[in-house]
């Protein structure tokens, strides 16, 4: 696993180092006058520590020679103006990079999440939201700690190169003393990079197991309560707990050993230092102030040493996000508007599906998206406790951490996956998604006549669902075409074409805010009389008045207290204030009770006499007054006609309309 | 179990901690042998990290002396054996001590979870749950870390200077002594002063960036409804005011990070400490040996200075952390549990009474169930109707004593519920939920979870019963398919049938059913509606219910609107004397056919 992920960095990206510098540096080039002067100071910072030590040296062989207070004056003078240079200097440069770095990571976050709230909807079904998420928080935060670890790397390459020189310019043999750093830096790293890096995805993904429980758990913490399980669902958590903690013992053995051993080392160093200092000065070849600095000095070797090699991984997780990232910018959407597009202009609300084909393609930059998700395992979201920070704490560590920490939220995934699992597919359970090569959609036909009533039904996975998606352009067909009017959806501009539909989806979806502001998100120039209107006649008002603030509600957690049917009124509402031209339901009321719905369609018939209106739905006895019914079978047209009509030829409908009924136990009774 | 349940509550949570901060520190108080031994080697560590700095002052002083003697090649042993001693004892002392935190975050997330879980449902309705969660993982990780490293290189810390501090004062005096103890004083101030005042900001730091994700990820949950509804740009334009001013408050974070005061007074103190000693050595009251062990161990202390603004910052947001989690784990109730001394003997098959009942949720203005009162004969089959959120479900949870009412009392054979406890309550009450929840693992853990020590045949007999065999013994792995996160998918209708397995397998006394609305295709429709009939046998059954079978067949309906009991009785009672309920049947889906035949006589 550990083997697999070192090299993932590298195999998975596709565009060169360079390439991806040179993009970057596109993005650093607003400041590059700034990171010339933070150059300067990281420079003058250098100077100065290296210099300080050489001062304590000439005072200490002075000072051996007899010399007076007065003649070192200046040296102390000296001495403590480069403590302030230094300090002064390190300080301008977190100062500068503060925003840099903030201001590089807020650019590239909002051309990443422009781009991808503009990326085709096959990106979108195929990759969970978490992970389009963690493209814009996380992978353009690990950017931009690349920046910092590519600044302290620069201080770490010129305090290393400054460090040594002195050693060889005091001894030839010094110097050699100190190279011994690099084969220890080598060990330290290479210790890290394989058994750490296995030991911390341990960690990792049993944190994971940990958070998944733990999410698990406290969603399901009523059905624990009400069959007296919760000394379970607490035993559940400890066997996981239990095994993190081992998983962490492991780890922290691997890490507390590091920070010992270098310090041995340079000890190791420093008597080294010592025993051919004394015998080079027995020979007169050295100043015992040498002797000193060069004690310093080795000591002072080996930490940016190691910093940088440690620093080579980041730089590596670095760029495999910017990688990423970069894929992102760089795609452009397969549905947009034709260059010579024009608005849509609605006069009778006509559909047509002419000979439309299509199937569900692999999206190129989703396969790569869920190739990382898979990578990254099962290490699931809310998992952040990276030990990796007690090796390197730096500041943008922190805040780096913090977002990791809020990444994907396991909680509201396991929501969505719940409610689309218990509503989605109320028939086929285990159908899997299309294959590749299957055709969903087969040269279907039909017009939906203008300011009419049309009904779509058929079973689950019969292609409903995609029909309504591609009139909203979501996807556009491969073979044949779709008009309004007489107008190709290709040759419109999508936003006109949003003006006029508007689509109650299967699955109903609430935003953060208040019930108001979810009603009015289509229209947020309606008054709020308009919005209790609206949802006095679908009969959503009662619900809405007995909650606590009424249409101040905020909905938390996509409407936690809400239940289904009432999110869906919601989105109901939502809908109809829109006052679209064409109206599409996509089994907008089945999780209704059946008297509630009848007051929706009801409402539905009055507010939307005379347009153009599609639905679907499970419940044959909502649509018999439609005027038009099309039955759809495994992505095909299989009848048309009123529901008279389709009942005289018994094929599909009559079979479909007969067991609905049945099943509705009537006859049980009789 | 009732026991332990009760015990736990207790002990954890309520008297354990005064506050948040005791919360913290408790770690001292855990297993306090290991952890003094572990103190014992990181003094004895610091110690050793300083040696080297003594010996080669000293070593140069005698190279100036007597040259390279043995003496000279003894303290160069000396630094090697102290290298290896430090080694050592700093990997013992350390590996202790960062086991003692690792269990430390082991056993707070797990009180943690023990007792929120014990904290009734009100507790999770006045609580978002991926905060709770977020405060599991993250900040209790986050207080780890505020043990490890935070509070071990603070320690360590405070350790070399009290000895730097013995050291400078045998070596120079008492003079040279109080400067480097106010240097160190000052020092620890301005530390402590710069991280109270990052501090806040960080924890703001933090909050913004978890709006921000959450926003982000919601848009891309809705992408279809925000680009259908038009609201992509706008919904651009909030979030690239959200990330500026994230963007913003890192600027800040970053700029009260530079100018870094501690440092200079460091820096500062020890350019002084450094004047005096060449004063000293050429008045010739200290050797030149003396001066380099001073330069020496001020350096050793500059390298383990250099984490300690960021340290501090840890320990801070770890203690702010405590106190949050401590809060949720001391969450007192609203509607604490009666005292119950002594359990009743209940008949469970007996009369079930509402007298008065009236019950709110925590957050709500309005009751959602007002004044009710209704008495439900033994064994009855009841079907519960009424509009959405007219209290149905709440009746139920009611039922199971999920929440207590605010006002009146609930009794079985006429026991007030008031005098059970709950877990007496939940073996004979059990419920199929309105929106099902599964728990991870395999169908066989779900259907047995009420009774973990079912046997095979029970678990199979009840899946029988719930119609799920039939779909179940076609999965691959029939009982054993996994389910969730790593499993099959299953539908709303299997999902269910599960869910029925569950509660038959718990074989309750009462049963409550709060059914779905959502619409199912006919034939799954068909296979719950027999389930359900299996499952209602010989129980008193509650059934919150659209179906018109289930209402004509009922013993008792009772009509709710608004959280107040509008009509109770029979089928064809209510058709005659309630206008609503005439209005709510005739809706129904084939109610005419049934109406035109003048019921079901
Ligand atoms: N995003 C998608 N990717 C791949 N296949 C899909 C996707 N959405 C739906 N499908 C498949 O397309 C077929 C038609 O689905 P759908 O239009 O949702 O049917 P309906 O709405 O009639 O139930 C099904 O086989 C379904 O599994
Ligand atoms: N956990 C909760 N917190 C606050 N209010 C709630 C909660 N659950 C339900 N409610 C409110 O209580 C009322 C009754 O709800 P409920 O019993 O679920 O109705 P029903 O099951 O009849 O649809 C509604 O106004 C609903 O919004
Ligand atoms: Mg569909
Ligand atoms: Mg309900």
């Amino acid at each position: 696993m550990s083997r697999h992920g070192a090299m993932f960095a590298d195999k998975s990206r596709t565009r060169s180092s360079r390439v991806l510098m040179g993009i970057f540096w596109n993005y650093l080039s607003p400041y590059k006058g700034l990171i010339g002067f933070v150059a300067i100071l990281t420079l003058i910072y250098t100077l100065s520590v290296t210099y300080q030590p050489i001062l304590v040296q000439q005072a200490i062989d002075s000072l051996l020679s007899g010399s007076t207070l007065a003649s070192l004056i200046s040296l102390l003078i000296i001495y403590t103006s480069l403590s302030i240079f230094a300090w002064l200097s390190q300080s301008l440069i977190t100062w500068f990079m503060a925003k840099v770095q903030n201001e590089l990571v807020h650019s590239l976050r909002v051309d990443t999440f422009e781009k991808l709230s503009e990326a085709d909807m096959a990106y979108h079904a195929q990759v969970q939201s978490g992970n389009v998420t963690s493209r814009v928080i996380n992978d353009t935060q690990q950017i931009t700690s690349g920046l910092n670890v590519f600044t302290t790397s620069l201080t770490n390459i010129l305090v290393a190169v400054a460090t040594l020189s002195v050693l060889f310019s005091i001894s030839f043999w010094f110097g050699l003393i100190s190279l011994l750093a690099l084969p220890t830096a080598g060990i330290i790293t290479k210790v890290i990079s394989s058994k750490g890096k296995e030991r911390m995805l341990n960690v990792r993904s049993s944190l994971g197991r940990v958070s998944g429980k733990l999410a698990e758990n406290l969603s399901g913490v009523a059905i624990a309560k009400s069959f007296n399980q919760e000394d379970r669902t607490s035993q559940e958590i400890k066997k996981l707990n239990d095994q993190t903690f081992e998983y962490f013992k492991k780890l922290g053995a691997m890490f507390t050993l590091i920070f010992p051993s270098i310090t041995m080392v340079s000890m190791v160093m420093i008597s080294l230092i010592l025993f051919t200092g004394g015998y080079m000065s027995e020979q007169g070849l050295i100043t015992s102030g040498a002797i000193y600095l060069g004690t310093v000095m080795v000591r002072r070797f080996l930490s940016p040493i190691l910093a940088l090699s440690n620093n080579i991984t980041n730089l590596q997780a670095s760029l495999a996000a910017l990688d990423r990232v970069v894929d992102v910018l760089q795609t452009q959407p397969a549905v947009h508007d034709a260059p010579n597009a024009e608005p849509l202009f609605i006069t009778e609300g006509e559909i047509s599906l002419e000979n439309v084909w299509f199937k569900y393609k692999v999206n190129k930059v989703a396969s790569k998206d869920k190739a990382i998700a898979s990578m990254k395992g099962k290490q699931m979201a809310g998992m952040k406790g990276k030990p990796m920070t007690e090796m390197k704490s730096r500041m943008t560590e922190m805040k780096g951490r913090s977002i990791v920490g809020t990444k994907d939220n396991p909680i509201t995934e396991m929501k969505g996956r719940q409610m689309a699992k218990m509503q989605g597919h109320p028939e086929n359970g285990n159908a899997i998604k299309s294959r590749e090569d299957e055709w969903v959609l087969k040269n279907v036909s039909f017009v939906i006549p203008g300011g009419k009533k049309t009904a779509l039904i058929g079973h689950t996975g019969a292609g409903k669902t995609t029909v309504t998606k591609l009139i909203l352009r979501f996807y556009d067909p491969d073979k044949g075409s779709i008009k309004i009017d007489g107008q190709d959806l290709r040759s419109i501009k999508l936003a006109s074409l949003y003006d006029s539909i508007s689509l109650v989806t299967q699955e109903p979806y609430l935003f953060a805010g208040t019930i108001l502001e979810n009603i009015k998100y289509g229209r947020p120039d309606a008054s709020d009389d308009e919005v209790y209107e609206i949802c006095r006649i679908i009969g959503a008002d009662e619900f809405i008045d007995a909650l606590p603030d009424g249409y101040q509600t905020v909905i938390s957690e996509s409407g936690k207290s809400l239940s289904a049917g009432q999110r869906q009124m919601i989105t109901i509402a939502r809908t109809m204030l829109r006052n679209p031209k064409i109206l599409i339901l996509d089994e907008a009321t089945s999780r209704l009770d059946a008297y509630t719905e009848s007051l929706v369609q009801i409402a539905q018939n009055k507010l939307f006499e005379g347009r153009t209106t599609l639905v679907i739905a499970h419940r044959l006895s909502t649509i018999r007054d439609v005027d038009q019914i099309v039955v759809m079978d495994n992505g095909e047209v299989v009848e048309i006609g009123s529901h008279e009509e389709l009942m005289a030829v018994k094929g599909k409908y009559y079979e479909l309309y007969n067991t609905y009924y049945a099943h509705q136990g009537i006859e049980l009774l009789q | 179990m009732l026991l332990i349940l009760r015990t736990m509550n207790d002990t954890v949570g309520d008297f354990l901690y005064r506050n948040g901060t005791t919360l913290f520190f408790s770690f001292f108080r855990r297993q306090p042998l290991k952890l003094f031994f572990s103190t014992v080697l990181m003094i004895l560590a610091a110690f050793s990290s300083m040696v080297p700095a003594i010996l080669v002052g000293k070593a140069i002083d005698i190279l100036e002396s007597e040259g390279f003697s043995q003496l000279f090649i003894f303290y160069g042993i000396g630094v090697l054996i102290s290298g290896v001693f430090f080694y050592l004892i700093s990997f013992i002392g350390l590996f202790t001590f960062v086991t003692l935190s690792f269990s430390f975050e082991r056993d707070i997330r797990q009180e943690y979870f023990d007792t929120i879980q014990s904290h009734s449902l009100t507790f999770f309705d006045e609580h978002n749950s991926s905060h709770l969660l977020s405060m599991g993982m993250t900040e209790i990780s986050q207080m780890r870390q505020g043990i490890v490293p935070a509070l071990r290189a603070i320690m360590q810390n405070i350790f070399s200077v009290l000895f730097i501090v013995a050291a400078i004062y045998s070596i120079a005096g008492l003079q040279m002594t109080l400067i480097t103890l106010v240097g160190f004083i000052v020092y620890y101030i301005l530390a402590v002063y710069q991280a109270r005042r990052i501090t806040p900001v960080r924890m703001k730091l933090a909050d913004t960036a978890a709006e921000l994700t959450e926003q982000s990820q919601e848009i891309f949950r809705g992408i279809d409804v925000v680009r259908s509804f038009k609201g992509t740009v706008r919904e651009i334009l909030r979030f690239r005011k959200m990330s500026k001013r994230y963007s913003d408050l890192g600027i800040r974070e970053g700029r009260m990070a530079a100018f870094y005061l501690p440092n200079l007074a460091l820096l500062l103190l020890t350019a002084a400490l450094f004047a005096m000693s060449v004063n000293k050595v050429t008045l010739l009251q200290m050797s030149v040996g003396d001066l380099i062990q001073v330069m020496g161990l001020l350096v050793t202390l500059q390298l383990t200075s250099m984490m300690m603004p960021q340290m501090l910052l840890f320990l801070n947001a770890a203690i702010t952390n405590a106190n949050r989690i401590w809060e949720k784990m001391n969450w007192q109730d609203p509607q604490p549990d009666k005292e119950i001394t002594e359990v009743p003997e209940i008949n469970w098959k007996g009369e079930l009474r509402f007298e008065n009942v009236t019950f709110g949720y925590v957050n709500s203005k309005r009751p959602a169930l007002k004044n009710l009162s209704v008495s439900i004969p033994p064994g009855s089959k009841v079907a519960l109707i009424g509009g959405p959120g007219s209290g149905k479900s709440t009746f139920l949870k009611l039922l199971l004593k999920l929440y207590v009412p605010q006002e009146g009392r609930i009794t079985i054979s006429g026991v007030d519920y008031e005098d059970i406890p709950h877990q007496i309550i939940r073996q004979h009450v059990s419920m199929v939920e309105q929106e099902v929840f599964l728990f991870s693992g395999t169908i066989r853990d779900n259907i047995a979870f009420a009774r973990p020590d079912a046997t095979d045949e029970e678990i199979m007999v009840a899946a029988e019963a719930a119609q799920a065999m039939e779909f179940i013994s076609k999965l691959p792995k029939g009982l054993d398919t996994m389910i969730g996160e790593r499993g099959v998918d299953l539908s709303g209708g299997q999902r269910q049938r599960i869910a029925i397995a569950r509660a038959i397998l718990a074989d309750p006394d009462i049963l409550l059913l709060d059914d779905s609305a959502s619409a199912l295709d006919s034939k799954t429709e068909e296979l719950l509606r027999k389930a359900l009939d299996n499952l209602s046998e010989n129980r008193l059954t509650i059934t919150v219910t659209q179906r018109l079978t289930t209402l004509l067949k009922a013993d008792l309906i009772i009509l709710l609107k608004r959280g107040s009991l509008l009509a109770v009785g029979k089928h064809d009672e209510l058709l005659d004397k309630c206008m609503e309920y005439r209005r709510i049947f005739e809706l129904l889906p084939e109610s005419e056919r049934i109406l035109a035949k003048g019921g079901i006589q």
